[in-house]
């Protein structure tokens, strides 16, 4: 076996690992959050933006795992898992604008602005990250789909 | 494109600048996070909120590691990867030793918690931190060895494959 296919199952494992951090820091933040309450909903996206950039590193790393090793199921399953993301990612777009509309009056003076930079950054995140999921996961399913080719170790004399 | 092609040995060499800096700068700033108030090694509470802290900057240094391991694969540093793998294996040993210290102070820190407090929160709190832990433990110790079980290529290495010659039923490697 290519040296470089063994380090793919690590490389899976890794960005599993790291997703359980995100996702038990978010039920964490979750089990203290009263969802009834606009400004409580709020504050959970937002926490949920913050992390972004450790949960995509992780989805990066688990895509490319799973397409070294050509493995079809781990791709239909990631394909599947980036339409649900995607398809929470817009609605939670939808209902994070509500919640901030409704939040905004509240917000006053000098806040106003800073309040605008940071719905708008979350907003961004939840819009490009949802359309994002959907095309990946389109893109993940066809490769799950698609005819076998030769692996390199397929291939040796 | 191959990692063969210079323009991505260069790249992929700038993985190690990327991978070490993050980790560096992550250290760094947990340290400069713990100095910040007064060490006192033998307060129960400072040594469970200093695991606890260590805890949350796993993640992104799972990221650095994953980045100098593509690195020393992608450019077939055989040195490299055993040493990341011996790295990895000392790394196991000492988080699972801090490991150990630390389920003992959250079972000290539980007992001594005022019963009106709410002590789930410090147990939730202390079971994410010690299963992070305990994945990184088992995660560390099977790249350690899977890195030491590479095969080294120093014999090859500076030798050229010949050209392979299909000749009939027959397959040659011809010396260059």
């Amino acid at each position: 076996m290519n040296p470089a296919r063994r380090f793919f199952p690590i490389l899976a494992a890794a960005a599993l690992v790291i997703l359980f951090h995100q996702v038990s820091s978010l039920f964490a933040a979750l089990a203290g959050t009263d969802l009834h309450v606009p400004a409580s909903r709020l504050r959970l996206v937002t926490g949920v933006g913050s992390r972004g950039a450790a949960v995509v590193t992780a989805d990066v790393l688990l895509i490319w795992a799973a397409v070294g090793l050509i493995h079809r199921r781990a791709l239909r399953a990631l394909g599947g898992a980036h339409y649900a993301a995607g398809a929470v990612a817009l609605l939670a777009a939808a209902m994070f604008l509500s919640d901030a509309g409704a939040m905004a009056s509240a917000v006053g003076g000098k806040e106003i602005s800073s309040y605008r930079i940071v719905v708008l950054r979350i907003l961004l995140l939840l819009l490009v990250g949802g359309a994002a999921a959907l095309i990946v996961a389109r893109q993940l399913s066809a490769l799950a789909r698609a005819p076998s080719p030769l692996t390199p170790d397929s291939s040796s004399l | 494109m191959t990692a063969t092609d210079p323009r991505v040995r260069r790249l992929l060499a700038l993985l190690y600048l990327a991978g070490a800096l993050i980790a560096i700068d992550q250290i760094v700033d947990l340290i400069a996070t713990l100095l910040a108030n007064p060490v006192s090694l033998g307060s129960v509470q400072w040594r469970f909120g200093a695991f606890g802290l260590a805890a949350t900057r796993g993640s992104v240094l799972l990221v650095a590691e994953v980045m100098l391991f593509a690195a020393a694969l992608g450019l077939e540093h055989a040195r490299v990867v055993r040493f990341l793998g011996v790295l990895n294996l000392v790394l196991a040993a000492g988080v699972a030793a801090w490991l150990g210290l630390f389920v003992l102070d959250t079972l000290q820190l539980r007992g001594a918690v005022n019963p009106g407090a709410p002590r789930a929160r410090y147990t939730m709190a202390g079971v994410r931190a010690g299963s992070f832990a305990g994945l990184m433990v088992l995660l560390l110790g099977w790249s350690g060895i899977a890195a030491l079980r590479m095969p080294s290529r120093s014999k090859r290495q500076g030798k050229a494959h010949g050209a392979i010659l299909v000749d009939g039923p027959s397959v040659k490697e011809v010396p260059r």
